[in-house]
């Protein structure tokens, strides 16, 4: 099942979040459930999705950013996601885009990035996510 | 004979680790610009590279070089356009000290023989994938010839002025111009915007490759400095402080609304490859770019000028080198920014280290400056064996006439002269009285007069006045 018939399913009659980024790889159906996704639905995405709280501790890290970064859930989760498990994300572009957002409390942006996985540069999309009803902070990653 | 110009003392060299040389100072430099560090050094619409990963990236064309036993001085082709492939191979290959000949994508065919070169990056050879490490696998050449293991860059000069030539560049040569040239190099907080190609010395050697080396965030625009609004689009979202560029792209970007204002929020840059118009010196003037001048045969930097100091045709100072003009006005450099050599078919040909390169420009000297006139195989002979130099004739055309935008002076069968006039406008009226002062003696010898509209149809890409497309026109 896809990820956004499977959420289709669960959020069955709520309208996606009009805040959604038109070009990104994330469903839409995935915005408007923010608030409430468990490990069991991020672990289905098929692209990374890391929750992060406002100073960027990971709370959830699934199971597809799992294997792109080869860092285990239990490893990543309680660190800081730009200064402890992602430094190359510890820039001005990329966590400060992110601190900028949410102290205004508005984080929907999306960029091409490059990341060094397992010392192996990939080229990925990034979508930072804030979603002020549940106050909860997402990243997701595609691989390009 | 005219006095040498005055030599430029050598700038103190701000590039990290000085105290060493060659290939253990590139290594000290990227070691120090990218290893371990996260902020982004390359920005393509596909892609935010940072230092860190152009560093891992590098390691893995190192790694590929070794396993294949390709050592220091073995020549390799990098024929490939901008991306992060392009410079995680270059930074790869001037750590391991290998020769690096930097093909324009497109003319790789024969390219591997041509250098007898161990491998290639570039179509139909080795690849990289979209963050700029190696694929494929591919078996490599042995070479005939012996390696050089202080050439470090063959580089071809543009063509457009001339035949061109294949310059063996040295470490020497490099860190000679990238040290001389350092107060007009991108400086600490700077966003660098890359318009310039870069196989080409300019863009590379006084553009990309110290942006890399000083580990500033490098904006690749989308259309390669074609399009002048797009430049401006990225500058203002990148908040860019600092882009080299052509004359023709400042005269494009001076022609939009916003153009102007952007070249005037730069906090830098060097505006050279041909000589700069009347009517761009005065939108340059007073802004933070300088007029820069060279050859790639120069690695490839001549002379800067000081910031927002412009003049028709102004070339400004020499810096790592000295200059001189010679009995027919033609500009000769010395120095170590001054080639080791040149590749041919038969290898490499070494020259004479303390030689004054003929750069093959007609320049003049006013009040201290050196005015580029024009190139000096345009000048030419009459019937009567009298030699008309033609630059020079130009030059006081244009001087002679505020309105002029280019001349040009051909012969016309073996004892007459054709004047071609450049303005603005096709319907101005030439002065034919100025035309003939500026002739003097010669103005016997002139068959006609025709007025030409300045338009892009007449330059070259760089901007300069294209003698054959003007002669068609």
């Amino acid at each position: 099942m896809s990820t956004a018939t499977m959420l289709r399913d669960r959020i069955a009659g709520r309208t996606p979040s009009p805040a959604a980024a038109p070009s990104s790889f994330v469903p839409p159906e995935v915005f408007g459930a923010c608030g409430s996704l468990t490990r069991a639905d991020v672990d289905s995405f098929d692209f990374g999705a890391v929750k992060v709280d406002d100073a960027g501790k990971i709370l959830l890290y699934n199971r597809c950013q799992s294997e792109l970064a080869g860092v285990a859930p239990a490893t990543a989760e309680g660190k800081n996601f730009f200064t402890q498990v992602a430094p190359c994300s510890n820039n001005g572009l990329f966590f400060g885009a992110f601190k900028r957002g949410v102290a205004a409390g508005s984080l929907n942006t999306t960029f091409p990035y490059t990341f060094t996985y397992k010392m192996k540069p990939t080229n990925v999309q990034i979508h930072l996510y804030r979603d002020n009803a549940s106050k909860t902070n997402w990243i997701f990653i595609s691989k390009s | 004979m005219a006095p040498a110009a005055s030599h430029a003392s050598g700038a103190a060299a701000l590039f990290a680790e000085c105290d060493k040389t060659g290939v253990a100072r590139w290594r000290a430099v990227l070691h120090a610009a990218l290893r371990g560090r996260s902020h982004p050094v390359l920005v393509f619409p596909e892609a935010t590279t940072t230092a860190a990963s152009l560093w891992a990236a590098s390691r893995l064309w190192v790694a590929l070089f070794r396993s294949h036993g390709v050592r220091a001085g073995d020549r390799v082709v990098l024929s490939r356009g901008p991306d992060a492939g392009f410079l995680a191979f270059l930074a790869a290959a001037l750590w391991e000290g290998l020769t690096v000949a930097v093909v324009p994508p497109g003319s790789e065919e024969g390219a591997l023989e041509f250098f007898d070169a161990r491998l290639m990056l570039g179509r139909g050879a080795l690849d990289a994938d979209g963050a700029g490490c190696p694929l494929g696998n591919e078996t490599l050449r042995s070479a005939r010839g012996p390696a050089h293991a202080d050439v470090r860059l063959l580089l071809r000069s543009s063509g457009t002025s001339g035949r061109p030539t294949w310059a063996a560049l040295s470490d020497d040569n490099l860190w000679s111009v990238l040290d001389s040239h350092e107060p007009c190099l991108a400086g600490a907080r700077d966003a660098v915007l890359s318009v310039l190609p870069w196989h080409h010395a300019f863009g590379l050697v006084l553009d990309v490759l110290p942006a890399l080396l000083r580990s500033r965030c490098v904006v690749r625009e989308s259309s390669q400095g074609r399009d002048a609004a797009s430049m401006i689009r990225a500058a203002s979202e990148w908040k860019v402080s600092w882009c080299s560029m052509v004359p023709l792209q400042a005269e494009r970007l001076a022609m939009l609304p916003d153009g102007p204002r952007m070249l005037r929020r730069l906090r830098g840059g060097v505006v050279g490859g041909a000589p700069v118009s009347r009517h761009l010196a005065d939108v340059l003037r007073g802004s933070s770019l300088r007029v820069g001048y060279g050859q790639t045969e120069a690695s490839p930097g001549v002379a800067v000028g000081e910031p927002g100091d412009f003049e028709p045709g102004c070339i400004g100072l020499p810096r790592g080198c000295e200059t001189r003009v010679d009995s027919r006005q033609s500009l000769l450099v010395r120095g170590r920014n001054v080639c080791i050599g040149t590749w041919t078919s038969a290898g490499l040909e070494r020259l004479a280290p303390d030689r004054w390169l003929d750069t093959g420009d007609m320049v003049s000297c006013r009040a201290g400056r050196t005015l580029f006139a024009g190139r000096a195989d345009s000048s030419f002979k009459l019937a009567n064996g009298r030699m008309v130099h033609s630059p020079l004739i130009e030059q006081a055309l244009r001087e002679a006439d505020g309105r002029l935008v280019d001349a040009a002076v051909v012969p016309s069968g073996s004892d007459r002269i054709r004047v071609f006039l450049v303005f603005n406008r096709a319907d101005e009226e030439p002065d034919i009285n100025a035309v003939k002062r500026a002739l003097g003696a010669l103005s016997d010898r002139l068959e006609s007069v025709q007025v030409r509209a300045e338009g892009p149809a007449l330059r070259t890409p760089k901007g300069a006045l294209d003698r054959v497309r003007l002669l068609a026109a």
